[in-house]
């Protein structure tokens, strides 16, 4: 893989049309509260399963590193952030277009999302190779100590608590183990359905939980009464935009860090950044959280540098960074391709591809948010009535159209009332999906490190005895005793 | 030692934990049954790991359980959120379940026309005919979409 690769795809006219229709779609879900960028992307892995990789890649792309930037739009324009990384987006960005600068928060907030955007992909690209290299070295324990690390990180950092959380995992480990057994070739957990015997379908069951459980969750809240502020053009010279850039690396490094960590993403992300902007900035235009320009520089660099972050451990260990890379790695199961540390050597054009679709999308940010962005107020105040009937219909027909069969949709409507009742109890959906989507590689994996470690000497040796694998192994002990209470209390008195 | 009856008292989270934990304990079981049923060693045995998830899930509704009783003392159980399914949500979960009823039998047209603009009015999209028309023009463009353009076979109906 090199440059020409994706200098290829970047000078591909249909490819480029692909990430635009993406950017476009991404615009749209992003900034609208209650549409959400891994909803939307659960929608088109439904549609584009039947695509070639590459068209369906670009597509995505543009949605996902769109998407994360939109819901800046809304968090600055109506202070109901659009996503859940924008949440920190609304503490300054709000404020200012109160003063009138809405036009000026939405300036930067587009400007230093595009830094993030571009310096999240370039460290994909320099740590994709690297950390592949070491994960060859993997053996099956390792992958499955791997992904029970992601899986614990993600129950420890989403939801209510820890309980709650390893809750949600363990639900999703459950699900999939249902269907053929991979070794013996017999039903496990199918109950006598036949229709289960291919396993839970993942593009139904992630359409429910987060498409349709949405719906339902936002007809609950009811509708939104939001003040649009009026955006009035104000022109920022150069040297005032860009006297935050370095600051900008920095929180981009904290959103790239993050974003590789199982579970963490976005909104993480951006807290740290943002706490981090009030420690360094010590005379900040305004005090922080009355409209200061350099809150919404933190957190919009740091959210859009988690996509590059959370995409490392995606495409070098199979192990998804945050729901929206979940459902990507869905996309590549799909289509029959497999990601680890293998996939950068094996399928280099579809790793340019990937790069390739981000750096576009980062430029379709920068264009719709300096041009488009100000005029969206009108579409960010379409009625959810007539929004949430649409998205209905789209988790449907999205959930037939994967194997065209009804099965399918009962399917999405039974995970997306599940993932409601999961939102009202506090439990995330995120571990689930997770979960889910990494179950049978777990299952594999651990029955063949057992099957290989029974015929030597010392079995728990053979299991635990390697560097790598005593590595994630404490890692996996520590992240779930941090969780418990006696821990807590021990870092609470020293 | 406080008795089981005890831990439930006043407990937030009794009732999750209860199902969580039946849920372990009946796929413990299975696990269990399962195997023998299939006459192969453990190492190579389906339902191994699917017996760990049954030990987690047991000692994770355990946890639960004695978390819930904490936070039951410290707000008390009136303090938890209500976490019901309110009637507006309940009426459109119908609504949807009727529209998957009626799909294979009246087609995606007719039903997606049809069942769209009572979710519109459902919702408060008034007037009638406006409802009508987004049904309308939606169906149209998801037809155009789905079936001419991704080429995926919408369903017919028998009717």
């Amino acid at each position: 893989m090199d440059f020409t690769h994706i200098a290829q795809y970047m000078g591909d006219f249909r490819f480029i049309l692909f990430v635009l229709m993406g950017s476009l779609s991404g615009l749209f879900v992003g900034s609208i509260p209650g549409l959400s960028v891994t909803m939307a992307t659960a929608i088109l892995v439904s549609i584009t399963y039947t695509w070639a990789t590459s068209d369906a890649l670009g597509l995505i792309m543009g949605l996902y590193v769109v998407g994360v930037y939109s819901g800046a739009l809304s968090a600055i324009l109506i202070n109901i952030p659009g996503a859940p990384s924008s949440v920190v987006t609304t503490f300054d960005g709000h404020p200012m277009a109160k003063k009138g600068e809405a036009h000026r928060a939405l300036k930067f907030a587009t400007v230093y999302s595009f830094v993030g955007s571009v310096f999240g992909l370039v460290m994909l690209f320099l740590l994709g190779k690297p950390i592949s290299v070491l994960a060859i070295k993997f053996q099956p324990m390792d992958y499955f100590l791997l992904a029970a690390f992601g899986l614990s990180a993600v129950g420890s950092l989403t939801g209510e608590s820890f309980t709650k959380g390893m809750v949600s995992v363990l639900a999703g480990l459950f699900l999939s183990m249902i269907g053929l057994d991979s070794v013996l070739g017999t039903p496990r957990l199918t109950m006598g359905i036949w229709n289960l015997q291919s396993g839970i379908p993942i593009v139904p069951a992630l359409v429910g939980l987060f498409g349709f459980s949405e719906v339902l969750t936002v007809i609950r809240e009811g509708d939104v009464h939001a003040q649009i502020s009026n955006v009035k053009k104000v022109s920022i010279k150069f040297q005032e935009l860009s006297r935050h850039f370095l600051h900008s690396l920095y929180y981009s490094t904290i959103g790239t860090l993050v974003g590789a960590l199982p579970g963490a993403g976005g909104p993480v992300a951006s807290f740290l950044a943002y706490s981090e902007a009030k420690r360094i900035v010590k005379s900040p235009s305004v005090p922080f959280g009355e409209g200061a320009e350099e809150g919404i520089v933190a957190s919009e660099a740091s959210n859009n540098a988690c996509i590059g972050g959370a995409l490392i451990p995606m495409l070098t260990l199979a192990v998804p960074g945050d729901a929206v890379t979940a459902i990507i790695l869905s996309v590549f199961y799909v289509h029959g391709l497999q990601p680890g540390p293998m996939f950068i050597q094996t399928q280099p054009e579809l790793f340019s591809v990937i790069l390739a679709g981000g750096f576009i999308g980062a430029v379709a940010l920068l264009l719709i948010g300096l041009f488009v962005a100000p005029h969206m107020a009108k579409v960010i105040s379409v009625p959810k009535n007539i929004l949430l009937p649409a998205v209905t219909v789209l988790c449907i027909i999205g959930a037939y159209a994967y194997n065209t069969r009804m099965f399918d949709v009962l399917l999405m409507m039974l995970f997306g009332v599940a993932g409601y009742f999961m939102r009202r109890h506090g439990y995330s959906v995120a571990p689930l999906t997770l979960a889910l989507v990494l179950g049978k590689m777990m299952d594999d994996n651990f029955r063949r490190a057992v099957s290989l470690a029974v015929s030597e000497d010392n079995m728990l040796r053979a299991l635990f005895g390697r560097p790598i694998t005593i590595t994630l192994l404490i890692l996996t002990v520590i992240t779930i005793l941090m969780n418990f209470p006696f821990w807590k209390r021990w870092v609470k008195r020293s | 030692m406080k008795s089981p009856i005890s831990l439930l008292r006043g407990n937030v989270h009794a009732g999750e934990s209860l199902v969580f934990g039946t849920l372990g304990v009946s796929l413990f079981v299975y696990s269990l049954y399962s195997h023998y049923q299939e006459d192969v060693p453990w190492k190579l045995s389906p339902y191994l790991f699917p017996l760990f998830i049954a030990l987690s899930l047991i000692l994770v509704a355990i946890a639960m359980l004695i978390q819930g009783k904490k936070k039951g003392e410290e707000i008390g159980v009136s303090g938890a959120a209500s976490a019901g399914m309110p009637k507006k949500v309940i009426g459109f979960t119908a609504l949807v379940v009727i529209y998957y009823i009626l799909l294979p039998f009246l087609g995606f047209l007719v039903t997606n026309t049809l069942m769209l603009m009572l979710f519109f009015l459902y919702l408060g999209v008034r007037p009638w005919w406006k409802a009508f028309l987004f049904s309308g023009a939606f169906t149209y463009l998801t037809h155009v979409v789905f079936q001419l353009l991704l080429h995926v076979r919408l369903p017919q109906g028998v009717l």
